[in-house]
């Protein structure tokens, strides 16, 4: 009996065991294919921030990344364009994991380099309906993650946060392709279980072997305002070294990696 | 006249939203729909993308502003602060080699019994950015610069500053006002430093009488109503040098100024003001501390003119320092706090050698500061308040303001320069009869 109670028991274990290793497994190929593909990269980015009345307002940036780590600490330096008020703004973050981040913010007209104190991660990215951890990637450890089900095409995951009073979601739904890893669609349900924000990938394309999102769409259907978000051009491993992420590029932007490639 | 000027922003403000309104009740698309209109040239302006491909760049806007005192002030016929047409454009070029870089600002000042009224230019950038060789960065010509760690307090930033701008209500930018300099900046793995020469002393733009009044020790009053404090330019030279360095987040600087007093605080024996000249010796940290940032700053003030504190007509030396915490309270909530101080050397010689030691400041000056941000509405719209308070002098500035950005073309602040003081003659008391209110509309492009 005893026996037989030890191997049910370990049997369990076992059964649980192989249950976690994919959902560890997914989430971690999703994590690297949608924010460390490659070493480095660089984009032109633009989005169309729409409100719930329609009007629209412009973005529009390049964004260049370095990984200090693969799946770890990463660097991101963010060059505006438009609008006029923003532009030539520079926004340099060196990302953490475990801890916050390190973040500047350059304002040209003040000649001014403005460290930035921590602010809460699931707030409007430069007032879109991105939030700046979309941008930047919400650390994987930080949710309860659970395979529902899978077709021939796509996993289907259920993510509950570890802290519920960190984040204004009670679960988030994933639906990754199976074939690139990339989260096509992400729901976020609050306390009641109703969806009130949605982050779909519209357009994908193979660029030097990762597959990349081009387009992509968060909306907010508290308000009934969405934001678009177009890439242009990126490309991956072109061999920036760390100094293109230090402070001296707040004031000299590294024109050379902000050309495209 | 005042409340005429009022009526005609906030109708116009008005009509701005009313417009935005129409537009949107004649655009049936439905936004939650991916339609392929959305992602349609049209859309986005197919330029949109060739901005980053052009060398040449410009932007700029057009801004009406408006001002007015809360009181009378008796020195003055009119009490309108602030009243102008401003057009702003930058031009930049970008080559491989080097960046060009202009900017100014034509306006129309239209204060009434103003000395300055008329259409006016001001020259803010006229400058080339290049690199020499892989650690040296140049920007050589016209140029701001800005320096060190407090939030609108400056202890190692000796660049010049325009604070008629600043107490009428114009935009934050411009309390920095430009300079003719060459600056080099170099970058080492052990530190990087930068250099900042101007060849030709860049003095403050400071309280002159003009705009608002202030207090003068000689005349035991205040005076205003008119340029009254017109000092001869200095001929001196500034050089101000910077030492850094970032270990993973520690922000480390040391600093040394040579130059001149940027306000004319020293008195010739003809009673003719002047800028002193002055050393400036300080050192900075910022760091994250907690869910925060901690920043703290120290400089001393090397008074040229008076080394032992005994010429009343020259500030004796000083030490200045400053403590700041800042960090999110609640999700787009801000709040800064510093405590500054300015403790003068030889307090007791000051005194001693003073006409008027009663106007003299306390050997040490408390300031805190309070800063809060809150931004709502996806951040188009920003509360701030920014609150200097001395305890010693028993004054403070209030600085509340609200900014509403309707869109990126339109944006509306409104906003004031609150003064409080026991006694007319300490740094913000004397300003009370200048406290005002302001607005203003900018349409960018």
């Amino acid at each position: 009996m005893k026996t037989l109670l030890l191997m049910l028991l370990g049997l369990l274990g076992w059964a649980s065991a192989q249950a976690e290793l994919p959902v560890a497994d997914i989430i971690e190929q999703a994590n690297q294919a949608s924010f460390y593909a490659g070493d480095d990269g660089r984009s032109e980015a633009r989005m169309i921030i729409v409100d719930s009345k329609g009007n629209k307002q412009l973005r529009q940036f390049v964004i260049l990344r370095r990984d200090v780590a693969d799946g770890g600490e990463q660097n991101f330096l963010v060059v505006f364009s438009r609008p006029s008020d923003v532009k030539d703004t520079v926004f340099l973050v060196h990302k953490k994991v475990g801890q916050d981040d390190d973040r500047w913010l350059y304002l040209p007209a003040l000649d001014l380099e403005k460290r930035i104190a921590a602010s809460d991660n699931r707030t409007s990215f430069v007032g879109s309906d991105f939030f700046y951890e979309d941008v930047s990637g919400r650390d994987p450890a930080a949710d309860d993650h659970k395979l529902e089900h899978q077709d021939e095409a796509y996993y289907y995951l259920k993510s509950t946060p570890k802290d519920a009073t960190a984040v204004e979601f009670n679960h988030y739904t994933m639906k990754i392709d199976q074939q690139t890893f990339l989260p096509m669609l992400i729901e976020y349900h609050n306390a009641k279980g109703e969806i009130y924000r949605r982050v779909e990938v519209v357009a994908v394309e193979e660029v030097q072997g990762h597959p990349t999102v081009m387009k992509s769409k968060v909306s907010n259907l508290n308000t009934g305002g969405y934001t678009l978000l177009e890439f242009r051009r990126p490309s991956y491993d072109l061999g920036m070294d760390e100094s293109v992420f230090s402070l001296r590029s707040l004031r000299q932007p590294p024109r050379h990696w902000l050309q495209a490639q | 006249m005042k409340s005429l000027a009022f009526s005609l922003l906030l109708l116009f403000t008005l009509s701005v939203v009313a417009q935005s309104a129409d537009d949107l009740a004649n655009d049936d698309r439905s936004g939650d729909e991916l339609s392929s209109d959305a992602w349609g040239d049209d859309e986005w302006g197919d330029s949109q993308w060739d901005v980053v491909d052009s060398p040449w760049s410009h932007a700029g806007f057009i801004e009406w502003a408006q001002g007015e005192r809360l009181q009378s002030d008796d020195l003055f016929g009119d009490q309108t602060t602030l009243s102008e047409m401003r057009w702003h454009h930058q031009f930049d070029y970008s080559h491989d080699q080097f960046k060009f870089n202009w900017s100014h600002d034509v306006w129309f000042d239209s204060v009434p019994d103003s000395d300055t009224a008329g259409l006016l230019f001001d020259l803010r950038e006229l400058n080339f950015q290049f690199s020499l060789g892989q650690k040296t960065d140049v920007v050589l010509g016209r140029q701001i610069s800005t320096w060190g760690t407090g939030d609108l307090l400056f202890i190692n930033d000796l660049f010049p500053k325009d604070w008629v701008s600043f107490f009428s209500g114009r935009d934050d930018t411009y309390l920095k006002a430009p300079a003719d300099a060459l600056r080099i900046s170099h970058y080492q793995a052990w530190a990087n430093w930068d250099l900042v020469i101007t060849p030709r002393a860049e003095p403050d733009r400071f309280i002159n009488g003009e705009r608002f009044a202030l207090f003068s020790p000689t005349a035991q009053s205040l005076v205003g109503g008119g340029e009254i404090i017109n000092p001869k330019n200095s001929n001196e030279a500034e050089y101000a040098l910077r030492l850094f360095k970032n270990l993973n987040g520690h922000q480390l600087a040391l600093y040394a100024y040579h130059g001149i007093e940027k306000s004319p605080v020293g008195i010739h024996a003809n009673n003719q003001p002047y800028h002193p000249r002055k050393n400036v010796w300080g050192a900075s940290y910022q760091n994250t501390f907690g869910k925060g940032l901690l920043k703290a700053e120290i400089g001393y003030h090397k008074s040229l003119e008076d080394r032992r504190g005994s010429n009343p007509a020259v500030p004796n030396s000083e030490w200045r320092a400053l403590l700041g915490y800042e960090r999110e309270l609640y999700k787009k909530l801000n709040w800064g706090a510093q405590y500054y101080l300015e403790h003068t050397t030889d307090h007791s010689q000051l005194l001693a050698q003073s006409p008027t030691p009663q106007f003299e400041p306390e050997q040490n000056r408390h300031v805190v500061t309070n800063r809060l941000t809150y931004q709502a509405m996806q951040d188009k719209l920003t509360w701030s308040l920014f609150v200097f308070y001395s305890p010693t002098d028993q004054d403070s500035y209030w600085r509340p303001s609200v900014n509403y950005r309707h869109n990126d073309q339109w944006q509306f602040t409104f906003g004031g320069n609150l003064f409080t003081g026991l006694e007319i003659h300490t740094f913000f008391g004397q300003f009370e009869e200048a406290s005002n209110l302001y607005a203003r509309i900018r349409w960018q492009f």
